[in-house]
């Protein structure tokens, strides 16, 4: 099956200091693919969020997204270009309620920004999309709920929903079971699946057995560079990858 | 007026100044590289060493004895303030923090008000230091020599303690990391509590030989604190050696500047420091991103 | 709970009839007071979408109260103007200067925020000591009230305390009355997002530094027409309207009735009021009063007075509750 790239990274280099994070890493990602990456600790894989997403900025090389080049676009805009990625530490607002917290996504996709003069709650349509998020991330019960004190399971799948909520093309989810007990991950795991059906998805991971449930593709980054591409099986199989992790050893 | 003769008397005005505003802004930038803590007391501290310094002049009759026990007397002041108040506070945030040190500030201006009055103080010199020299062909205040004279003396004293003593490597290493230098086992609250108080000693000295130069009243602190905020933002909070150069920078600016255009120092001030935050706000000095 | 909404009733009516006939019952000299009252409360609320609500601290916001009040005298004395055009001047001007400030306000956070907002102030107020050709300096300017212009109507004079204390009542009422509105509206719930997690804002597609502008003009223009609205009561502006003590005084103001809850401001500035003018015929260290009650609340009670009123209300309601079980 032939699906034309969604996403493009195109030679991309990321400087801090001395230190080079992104070393020449060419990546491209189909539409609809789901895609993990991994890689050792260090390798670079958040900094690759990073300067996806728009945080950082590329010291050299292209980021292309649905054949348009958005290098250097601020995060706000490429959010809603289509790109949504989820934090690997929980990136909520704790001193909002879980509804409140998925309905600001909610405004910002309905272009509802600067308006001043108009009750929140007149917006009734959002407020039904609100709620029927907060029912696929399974947390409608807890929707008067502040954010900071739900478990950390729950704050997990808020952190998900959140990032989802836009509807985006692309969604870039930053190791989501990090912490998770085995029942929480399989749960996270179908949570997943579910609310990122039909959508591309790029995957960071540690946890080999979400990799191997969830991915079409796998990536492997060791100093900045992509060491191998493929299917599950070939990256079993590839002897680059076990000196990757397996390091000198 | 000859141009060219005034220019070294105005760069020694300037230099005078600006040691008293390093020895001030060097304290107050190390509290900040420590304890990420903007003191707005600190410009109330150096009035504490002014107004000490008068009191111990009017019992003792010595300016000497003044010149060691004030600074002191302000350095247990900062010890107080840091023990008994920003201590809690600073589990809290930025805000509260700088909230805290803001009400101190005011609370420690209103009392000198009270204790002292509102009137200017005059501070007696002791006459070896009254005097003039002749320099660059023409006469320059004693004390004004006098001010630069301890306040290098001052440095030399910080410089080798902190470069040279084990005490001041340990200093160095919690300013630039200070949870290494906590895991290592070093006691950082007591740390925090020994560089506020030194910062506050400072404070002292500057207040105790600025004295009677700047004229001790109760508006010094503001008048003060507003020279030290631009010398530390752009020399780069943080930085010791950004704010011995801002600090000369602010000190012949405010010289050279009340000679030419009187009216705009001032203004040409706050535009530095405007443009300082604006465009780099890690100072000119500071490290970026 | 029904109890508690005809409590909540009850509250609003006493409370609107006590301040709608204040007059009535009050000397001439508290009367000052409290239209005083009232202008800061509008001062403080403002002042509180940025503290509170933005979480940015501004030690520099009598810029915009100043220039709000110097505008209006200025707009009497050199277009002959009455009363509501010079308030509504007032706030535009303000609106105006935040413009030019606030786009290079809003790129900082923090202590960045703090001392930028400090040199603006500083600016300013320099321009307006030595400016004296249009400010008169630190002299400052006096002005009769102008009468309140109804078009369609007449006029009103405004040489009675009393008329001005309505005047103002219903300014102050209205402004704040959409102060309140404001923190329902998308853009009020937005700013504490910003406040709460600026980073996750800008990801889930807001531009943080348009929307941190936008609340900084509204905020400026309220405290615009606080400003307007001070130096028309005391036919007088200078340039202690403008200054850094200002800005203090309604940091205080702010801080001490609380932040966190919509009408702590107006309680500290009440009360901060109320004491001041008690206390300073007892003492003229008054300030030494207001200063460790400042320094108390930041480090025992971050929400100021209101936080702890709130806090004892909760308490006796607990106690009552348990005893009728």
């Amino acid at each position: 099956m032939e699906n034309e790239a969604i996403l493009e990274l195109i030679d991309l280099h990321k400087k801090f200091g001395e230190l080079m994070a992104i070393n020449g890493l060419l990546l491209s990602i189909a539409k609809g693919e789901r895609h993990a990456i991994i890689g050792p600790n260090g390798a670079g894989k958040t900094t690759l969020f990073n300067l996806l997403s728009g945080l950082y900025k590329v010291t050299s090389g292209r980021i292309v997204f649905k054949g348009r080049d958005i290098t250097g676009l601020p995060p706000h805009r490429i959010n809603r270009l289509g790109i949504a990625r989820s934090f690997q530490i929980i990136n909520v607002f704790p001193q909002l309620s879980v509804f409140e917290n998925v309905r600001t996504v909610l405004m910002s996709k309905h272009n509802i920004r600067f308006n001043f003069l108009r009750n929140i709650n007149k917006w009734g349509n959002i407020a039904q999309e609100t709620l029927a998020i907060l029912e696929q991330i399974g947390l409608l019960d807890k929707k008067e709920y502040m954010a900071g004190f739900l478990s950390y399971g729950e704050q997990r799948s808020l952190e998900v929903g959140l990032t989802i909520a836009s509807d985006p093309e692309v969604i870039l989810l930053d190791e989501p079971t990090a912490g998770m007990s085995m029942d929480e991950t399989r749960q996270a795991i179908k949570l997943i699946d579910t609310v990122t059906r039909g959508k591309t998805l790029v995957i960071i991971e540690h946890d080999m057995e979400v990799v191997f449930k969830l991915a079409d593709m796998i990536t492997v980054i060791h100093y900045g560079k992509v060491v191998a591409t493929g299917s599950p099986e070939e990256i079993q199989e590839d002897p680059k990858v076990k000196e990757a992790y397996l390091g000198g050893q | 007026m000859d141009l060219i003769a005034i220019i070294p008397v105005q760069a020694l005005h300037g230099l005078v100044y600006g040691m008293i505003l390093f020895l001030l802004a060097s304290g107050l930038t190390l509290i900040f590289g420590m304890m990420n803590v903007l003191n707005f007391a600190h410009g109330a501290l150096y009035m504490l060493g002014a107004y000490f310094s008068f009191s111990v002049l009017l019992w003792t009759g010595q300016f000497w004895l003044s010149l060691i026990i004030a600074p002191l007397l302000v350095g247990l002041v900062g010890v107080f303030i840091e023990r008994v108040f920003l201590r809690k506070v600073h589990a809290y945030g930025h805000v509260p923090e700088l909230l805290l040190t803001f009400g101190i500030a005011y609370i420690l201006e209103e009392m000198v008000k009270i204790l002292w009055g509102t009137e200017p103080l005059r501070v007696q010199i002791p006459a070896i230091l009254s005097g003039s020299l002749s320099l660059f062909g023409g006469s320059y205040p004693v004390y004004r020599l006098f001010i630069i004279l301890v306040s290098l003396l001052v440095f030399a004293f910080l410089f080798l303690i902190l470069f040279r003593t084990r005490v001041g490597i340990i200093v160095r290493a919690a300013v630039a990391n200070k949870q290494m230098v906590d895991a290592l086992g070093f006691n950082v609250p007591l740390i925090f509590l020994l560089l506020f108080g030194v910062g506050a000693w400072l404070a002292g000295v500057a207040g105790v030989i600025g004295g009677p130069y700047l004229i001790t009243n109760p508006g010094m602190a503001a008048e003060i604190l507003i020279d030290l905020f631009v010398v530390v933002v752009v020399g780069g909070l943080g930085s010791i050696e950004g704010a011995l150069l801002a600090s000369v920078l602010i000190g012949e600016l405010q010289s050279f500047g009340i000679l030419f255009l009187p009216q705009l120092a001032l203004f040409f001030e706050f535009l530095l420091l405007a443009v300082v935050l604006i465009f780099k706000p890690e100072g000119l000095l500071g490290e970026s991103e | 709970m029904k109890g508690y909404r005809i409590w909540n009733w009850v509250l609003v009516v006493s409370f609107s009839a006590f301040v709608a006939f204040l007059p009535k019952f009050i000397s001439e000299f508290s009367l000052n007071l409290a239209v005083m009252m009232l202008i800061y409360s509008l001062f403080a609320v403002a002042y509180n979408m940025l503290l509170g609500q933005a979480g940015l601290l501004s030690f520099g916001h009598a810029a915009h109260f100043g220039i709000g009040a110097y505008t209006a005298i200025l707009v009497y004395k050199h277009f002959g103007l009455s009363l509501l055009p010079g308030i509504l001047a007032g706030g535009g001007c303000s609106i105006l200067l935040g413009v030019i400030i606030g786009i290079f306000m809003v790129r900082l956070r923090g202590l960045s925020f703090a001392l930028l907002s400090m040199a603006f102030n500083m600016l300013i107020y320099a321009t307006a000591e030595k400016w004296r050709s249009l400010t008169n300096g630190e002299d400052g300017i006096a002005m009769q009230r102008p009468d309140l212009s109804i078009p369609g109507f007449g006029s009103i004079d405004m040489f009675s305390t009393v008329n001005f204390y309505y005047f103002a009542l219903i300014v102050v009422v209205l402004c704040i009355a959409y102060c309140w509105f404001f923190t329902k509206t998308p853009l009020g719930r937005l700013i504490v997002c910003t406040r709460e997690n600026t980073e996750r804002t800008s990801f889930v597609g807001y531009n943080i530094y348009a929307t941190k502008l936008f609340v900084y003009l509204i905020c400026a223009f309220f405290c615009g027409v606080a400003g307007a609205l001070a130096s028309s009561f005391q036919e007088f502006v200078s340039t202690s309207m403008i200054n850094l003590d200002k800005s203090a005084d309604i940091l205080f103001m702010t801080f001490v009735g609380g932040r966190g809850i919509f009408w702590g401001p107006i309680a500290g500035s009440c009360f901060l009021m109320y004491i001041n003018d008690a206390l300073s015929t007892l003492t003229e260290h008054w300030a030494i009063i207001q200063g460790a009650i400042f320094i108390a609340l930041v480090m025992y009670a971050q929400d100021g007075i209101s936080g702890l009123l709130l806090g004892m209300k909760d308490l006796l309601l607990n106690r009552f509750r348990k005893e009728t079980g």
